[in-house]
């Protein structure tokens, strides 16, 4: 060790460069990083390995929801802000705004709830519009639409086009090969250059003899850690066709995309003794399935059990793990991040914010060499 | 068990050629009753606060039991019938912002002429004018765009006093107007008002070329005209302004040209002005404006001669329902513009523009109502300087608005009248908020007819009211 | 209507709105436009009846529900009307004292 130190001394920044063949291809490992927004309006790289913030970047206007997507090369975050209406792309290196979509314009107001995503070459911003046009005396609501940008528009971009497309959609999700997905009533796949779409895997609208309608909530894209897009749901269970009301179980279930192969599955996974806000498979551990709000809670998928249960010191919204799986973050609601062992579920830690409540912001997680 | 009642200020039936019509008053929809329904609302009439099934006993001999328990749900639907303890809901409209597109520039006090008649309160001889500045016009602009950006059509009316002894202004507003709503890409019209002494082939072209709407204030034949359009001298100018009338009809093509006729005392003769104007020097169109509530009562109209008017607007009125029928328009600028009303059942909570959609801008810049206020000594709803008074145009027209305790609140025609003009109450009673009592037996009749006219014409050709009654008023 | 026949467009457009074949079909909500318009029966106690499974802190929750209009009845529309309800009071948990009722504007 000695003898590389004298060296790096010697060679000085220009010898820097020798440094990768020097140390036998060393080179920088990539660290996980979190990207998160909160209040009053502003987003946050944090090295989650050091558990420091590297900075925080101001965004224009005001807060809401602070749903995030990053780019495929995860220098960009793309930020819902300004209470549901303007996306913008901020490089975390620099914290430069790169691109905008001030989406309402005129007397027609567009919110987004939550539901956008970025093509898998991240050239193509998809975003989900319910517009209203606000006339002098009554407002008219609009057909929603799913609309494309392209990035390299920059700021103040306009779409390029745009089509119908179902109600009520407030998460989307792009695969690897670049299928997008809108989760709404149900999960649909649309082409993003035809705008045709179809169901891809039915929940309110599916008809099951023994169980009660799905209630989904969900307003985080998550899941990418683990290769999927995926929102829980609960449903009432019941004994027999009858569904008598004292046989009802409540269980816990994922609605699910692999984002690697496209396909869908959708199961039970636990029962339902608390309310979870949102969760996700571990990464590695396909058959855990973790989901928080006020606990922390491990459920092994197969057998359809609580594994562990603990109790969190506040309410928190936002699931995420890190890229071995090993560490599972918690944000969402004020504005700490919380820090849990995925095998134990002992508390390692918080990471503190500036600022204020994160509420209903994503917290996302990838590995990233800065 | 419902006991209905029948709620007589919202409905209005009258018989057209043994047509029962139904004029809903809430929505001004005009609707063809069948026997049925005539008879149900006679009975009720005859003996209110009745069952279903007592008025189906009534009714029994002629109608069926379901028949006239549909009629029932149809008039209560209405809110013609009301069953007792059925909760009215009284919709008090209220002014939040004003959609405004209009603004009326008085550009020039001065006037060349000396109408006997002329209410204009601040009017001055053409030396003695008192003219807008430029930057007050522009001010009266912005401040419209500024009250009322969203609009996709607007209007700039040019007046006075003559505005076309203040071309040069005209001009300056129209070169610097016309750009600055073209790059925001709202539509522009140009109005004027005018004497017709001024015009010339020079300035007939520059308003051609501009679109300008066009309505030339002219009383009739000559020895009609000049009884009360005099110049300061107290020569009668009809000469002149037939000569100009001519050049002006031959050549503008850009809209149809109106005839502005102000009927006073001992100017009555309807029929023999309209032909004069629409037949002989060929305007498209002819208004009568009859004054009843001047600031020398000398020039109002006598109330036999408001009889004799209003009488005469229905002989000239049949004459248009017989070219209606043939498909030809007469050119009966009142009575055309009440169809169109009841064509596309207006209902006006206000008599007019006023304050609302239109306001009239003064020398000084002040704001004012309209044009026939500019000058008097109503208050100003502040300055185009300092900013439009919303709160106080608000408050004048939900005043307005707010028909309790007067004779509109159950008046059969209060949502096409409205209670009159805002001036012709102001003079008459000193408060533009009183409604014109003086001539509403005549108003109501009149509307009487409009209706009638309305039936049968749209019974014998239909087809006129899609040719010849273009909307009135831009549509948002 | 059966014993009326309409002559004007009013009358046309009353006729059509007492059909109720004519009424416009009724879809899905995803506008909107002003927070009174959601209902979200059930915020008041959990899923079982209780409070427990409430969030915890209710502070902690304040924004997650006022920002999408989830929160019905208790605060100012953030979502349209209100916007800058929140703009001195980042931090509910502690700030939430400084979030105050709201009063119409005097016209102006």
């Amino acid at each position: 060790m000695r003898t590389y130190r004298n060296l790096i001394l010697r060679a000085g920044f220009a010898g820097l460069a020798l440094l990768p063949v020097l140390l036998g291809g060393c080179a920088k490992a990539p660290r996980d990083y979190m990207a998160i927004t909160n209040r009053p309006n502003q987003v946050s790289l944090i090295d989650l390995e050091d558990r420091k913030i590297v900075r925080t970047c101001p965004l224009p206007g005001r807060f809401g929801a602070g749903t995030l997507q990053m780019s495929p090369d995860k220098r960009t975050a793309y930020v819902l802000t300004n209470h549901f209406e303007n996306i913008y792309g901020v490089d975390l290196d620099t914290c430069k705004i790169t691109f905008s979509a001030i989406q309402s314009q005129g007397n027609t107001r567009i919110k987004t709830i939550a539901a956008f995503a970025v093509s898998a070459d991240g050239a193509e911003l998809y975003v989900h519009q319910n517009p209203s046009l606000l006339l002098r005396d009554r407002y008219e609501v609009q057909e929603p639409r799913m609309a494309v940008y392209r990035i390299a528009d920059g700021l103040e971009a306009k779409p390029v086009r745009s089509f119908p497309a179902p109600r009520q959609v407030n998460l989307m999700q792009t695969d690897a090969k670049g299928t997008l997905y809108l989760a709404g009533r149900d999960i649909y796949t649309m082409d993003v250059n035809t705008g045709a779409y179809s169901v891809k895997l039915e929940s309110q609208s599916r008809v099951e003899p023994r169980y009660s309608q799905r209630d989904v909530l969900s307003v985080w894209p998550l899941g990418q850690q683990s290769g999927e897009f995926i929102r829980m749901y609960t449903a009432q269970r019941f004994a027999d066709e009858t569904k008598q009301p004292e046989t009802a179980e409540l269980v816990w279930g994922y609605e699910r995309i692999d984002l690697a192969t496209g396909e869908a599955s959708t199961r039970d996974f636990g029962p339902l003794n608390v309310v979870l806000f949102s969760g996700m498979t571990r990464p590695h551990h396909p058959n855990e399935m973790f989901g928080a709000l006020s606990q922390l809670q491990k459920f092994d998928v197969e057998k359809q059990q609580l594994v562990k249960s603990v109790d969190l010191e506040h309410s928190y919204y936002c699931v995420n793990f890190s890229s071995d799986g090993s560490k599972v973050y918690l944000a969402g609601t004020y504005n700490d991040i919380a820090i849990y062992d995925a095998e134990t579920l002992e508390k390692l830690g918080n990471i503190q914010l500036p600022g204020g409540d994160m509420s209903l912001a994503t917290a996302q997680v990838f590995p990233r060499v800065l | 068990m419902g006991i209905y009642h029948l709620q007589a200020h919202n409905l209005h039936e009258i018989e057209v050629d043994s047509r029962r019509l139904l004029f809903h008053i809430p929505s001004s929809a005009l609707f063809e009753a069948d026997a049925l329904t005539g008879a149900l609302i006679a009975e009720l009439r005859a003996q209110p606060g009745r069952s279903l099934e007592d008025l189906q006993g009534a009714l029994g001999g002629r109608f069926a039991c379901a028949d006239v328990a549909t009629a029932v749900d149809e008039l209560q639907e209405l809110q013609i019938l009301r069953a007792e303890g059925a909760v009215s809901s009284v919709n008090r409209p209220r002014v939040g912002s004003l959609p405004l597109t209009t603004v009326v520039l008085n550009v020039n006090t001065g006037c060349n002429l000396s109408c006997t008649y002329c209410y204009k309160e601040d009017l001055d001889t053409p030396a003695n004018g008192r003219k807008m500045s430029l930057e007050t016009a522009q001010q009266s602009i912005e401040m419209l765009l500024r009250e009322s950006p969203d609009q996709p059509r607007y209007t700039i009316v040019f007046f006075g006093g003559e505005p076309l002894t203040n071309l040069p202004l005209i001009r300056q507003v129209v070169a610097w107007a016309e750009p600055l709503f073209a790059e925001r890409g709202k539509r522009l019209d140009f109005s004027i008002t005018t004497n017709a002494t001024l015009l010339d082939e020079q300035t007939i072209a520059f308003l051609q070329q501009h679109r300008f709407s066009i309505a030339v204030s002219i009383d009739g034949p000559k020895a009609v005209h000049d009884r009360n359009r005099v110049t300061v001298g107290g020569q009668g100018t009809y000469e002149t302004v037939a000569r100009k009338v001519r050049l002006l009809l031959s050549t503008y093509r850009a809209r149809p040209v109106g005839a502005r006729v102000t009927l006073t005392r001992g100017t009555t003769d309807i029929l023999g002005i309209w032909d004069h104007l629409f037949n002989e020097l060929g305007f498209a169109e002819v208004g009568f404006a009859p004054v009843t509530a001047g600031d020398v009562a000398d020039f109002n109209l006598s109330s036999d001669e408001l009889v004799s008017v209003f009488s005469s607007m229905k002989t000239l009125g049949e004459q248009y329902i017989e070219a209606a029928c043939e498909g030809r328009n007469i050119g009966f600028s009142n009575l055309h513009q009440l169809l169109t009303d009841i064509h596309e059942g207006a209902k006006k909570a206000l008599p007019c523009g006023a304050g609302y959609s239109m306001v009239a801008v003064d020398r000084e810049g002040g704001v004012n109502l309209c044009h026939r206020f500019t000058g008097s000594e109503l208050p100003t709803f502040g300055n185009v300087d300092t900013g439009l008074d919303r709160a106080a145009l608000g408050s004048f027209l939900e005043q307005r608005l707010d028909r309790s305790g007067t004779g509109c609140d159950t008046c059969r025609i209060r949502n096409l009248c409205s209670g009159g003009c805002y001036h012709e109450s102001y003079q008459r009673y000193g408060d533009p908020a009183h409604p014109t009592y003086h001539y509403c037996d005549l108003m109501r009749d009149w509307v009487d007819f409009a209706l009638g006219a309305y039936a049968r014409i749209l019974a014998a050709n239909p087809g006129f009211f899609s040719t010849h009654l273009a909307p009135r008023r831009a549509r948002s | 209507m059966k014993h009326l026949k309409p002559l004007n467009a009013k009358a046309d457009l009353m006729e059509a709105a007492s059909n109720p074949e004519a009424r416009a079909e009724v879809v899905a909500m995803q506008s909107v436009v002003g927070c009174a318009s959601t209902t979200d029966p059930g915020w008041e106690v959990d899923a079982f009846g209780g409070v427990a499974g409430l969030c915890q802190p209710m502070e902690s929750d304040l924004y997650g529900c006022a920002d999408p209009c989830w929160w019905p009845a208790q605060v100012p529309d953030l979502m349209n009307t209100h916007p800058d309800w929140d703009q001195n009071a980042p931090s509910a948990g502690q700030d939430w004292r400084k979030l105050d009722a709201v009063f119409p504007k005097a016209r102006d």
